[in-house]
This record gives structure tokens, C-alpha cells and sequence, in this order.
């Protein structure tokens, strides 16, 4: 009895047995990994990175910084000294007055 | 061979966190571990997705805790154990067991006879243990030793779940013309 009750269970499950597709359910286990996305933002920056690098080298970047540190040194010197703008000064100074009291009051 | 590669594997996530020998281990078990829950959960496709995918998440984030002491399917089942039981524990607030037990055993539907026997109708008599220990045993093909693995009980409970349940099974299948051929 025991054994064809055996018997008939096996069968039946047999009969039933599937293999589920996957239709994307890796995907998704995947992408709810923790530290996955952490995983592909890191992949994605050292991407840009090198990018950035590649291109810095091969079009001179070094070099154009140079020129335009330099050009903007050159043209304050020449220029600045000549059109000083009191005005602007003023509101600069009375910015940095401000910036300062508040700076002093929160440490008090 | 099978083992030795899931050993590979499982030793690449835990050393250097890959996530690709991860993704392969998921392909490999995906099938077994929704069927599983599929039909521990009696036809539920969408609940049983929900629980094979919190069972892999599990298992990513706990797997320095596999000592290959047994197979990794076998701490794989044992992890979808863990999660399913929680989901019953969850559950139980909401909803009586013992009474969809009754419900179930005391249904009159019979509309299956003389059809094709559908396996999940037929796994609601049992019980959630007898149940598991019924789908593993016969639909994962899994021994009666790995199982009290899984399930955290001597061979010999085990033994008394798949006869109780094996008998419950038999007698309802027949029942409702079922007998093989």
C-alpha cells in the first residue's frame, strides 16, 4: 500500500515537474542587490574619469590652463589697476564686515 | 562538478563581491527556488517571485555565512525555508492556519475529476511543514536526510511529515481519479 501510494506520488510529480523560465526574474534580483547600484555609479564615474583623463591628455588640457591662467594674469595686470570700480569695492567690503559680525555672533 | 563550480562561484561573491558569479548562481537556482515556493504557496506566481527574490537577497548578503558543510543548493533551500516561515509567522497575525487548514480539507470542489490533476489544489490539504517536506522530497528530489537539513528537525519528524502528507496526497488524488495512467 505504502509503496504504490510511493509509486503513484512520484509519478504525479513527475508528471508535473517544469523548469520556470527566467522572463527577467535575474535582472530583478540582481538590481535589488544592496550595493549594486552603488556598484554600477562606481563603474559609471571611473568610466567618465578615464574619459575625462583621455581626452585632458590627448587635446593639451595642461597646457591650455596654463595659457588661460596666464592670459587672465596678464589682463588683470594691465587692465585692473587702471578701472578700479570704487563702488564695487564698497559692497565687497561692507559684505565682508557682515560675513564677519555674523561669524563672531554664532561663535559667541 | 556541479558542486565544485558552485563552490567557485560562491567564493569569487564572497572575495572579491562579484556580482556576475552571483547572477549565474541566480540563473542556475532561479527555477528550482520559484517552483519551490510556487508550490509551497499553492499556485501564487506573483507571491512566490516575491519570496524567491527576497531569498536571493538573503543569500547575497549572508553568503560569508555558507561553510559548505552541505551543498549550496541544500544552505539554498534552507535560506527559502527561513523566508517562508517568516512570511507565515507575518501572515498568521491576519489569518487563522488552522482554519484555511479546515477549509481546505472540508472543500467540495471537484471540479479537477476526470481532468488533468492540478498539483497546487491537491497540495492545500496538506499542511505547511508536510508541504514542504512533500515538495522537496518529491517534486526537488531532495533525500530525507538534506531535508531535516533544511527544515531543522531529525530525520525521523521528517519521515512522519512525508508519510502523513504522502498519505493525505494519495488518498485525494484517487479520490478525484487520479491513479497514473
Amino acid at each position: 500500500m505504502m509503496e504504490t501510494n510511493d509509486k503513484l506520488l512520484k509519478q504525479f510529480f513527475n508528471e508535473q515537474k517544469q523548469d520556470i523560465e527566467d522572463n527577467g526574474f535575474s535582472r530583478r534580483v540582481m538590481h535589488s542587490l544592496p550595493n549594486y547600484s552603488k556598484h554600477l555609479s562606481n563603474l559609471w564615474v571611473s568610466f567618465c574619469t578615464t574619459i575625462a583623463l583621455v581626452l585632458f591628455i590627448t587635446l593639451n588640457g595642461l597646457q591650455a590652463i596654463a595659457g588661460a591662467l596666464r592670459d587672465i594674469f596678464i589682463s588683470i595686470m594691465q587692465n585692473g589697476v587702471e578701472h578700479i570700480d570704487l563702488k564695487s569695492l564698497v559692497i565687497a567690503a561692507v559684505v565682508l564686515v557682515v560675513l564677519c559680525l555674523r561669524k563672531v555672533c554664532s561663535l559667541a | 562538478m556541479s558542486q565544485l563550480n558552485d563552490i567557485s562561484l560562491v567564493a569569487q561573491v564572497v572575495v572579491f563581491k562579484n556580482t556576475r558569479a552571483f547572477d549565474e548562481l541566480v540563473k542556475k537556482y532561479q527555477s528550482p527556488i520559484r517552483r519551490f515556493f510556487l508550490n509551497l504557496t499553492c499556485g501564487d506566481g506573483e507571491l512566490s517571485d516575491d519570496l524567491a527574490q527576497d531569498t536571493f537577497v538573503k543569500a547575497y548578503t549572508n553568503i560569508a555565512s555558507f561553510k559548505n558543510l552541505s551543498s549550496f543548493s541544500t544552505w539554498l533551500y534552507r535560506v527559502a525555508y527561513n523566508i517562508f516561515y517568516d512570511y507565515i509567522r507575518s501572515r498568521k497575525d491576519t489569518t487563522d492556519l488552522e482554519t484555511r487548514e479546515i477549509d481546505a480539507a472540508c472543500s467540495t470542489e471537484q471540479e479537477n475529476v476526470g481532468e488533468k490533476m492540478d498539483i497546487y489544489q491537491s497540495l492545500k490539504m496538506l499542511k505547511e511543514i508536510e508541504r514542504i517536506c512533500i515538495t522537496l522530497f518529491y517534486m526537488e528530489d531532495v533525500s530525507i536526510d538534506k531535508i531535516a537539513g533544511i527544515v531543522g528537525c531529525p530525520t525521523g519528524t521528517v519521515k512522519s511529515h512525508l508519510s502523513r502528507g504522502k498519505d493525505k496526497l494519495a488518498t485525494y488524488l484517487k479520490q478525484n481519479g487520479y491513479d497514473g495512467n
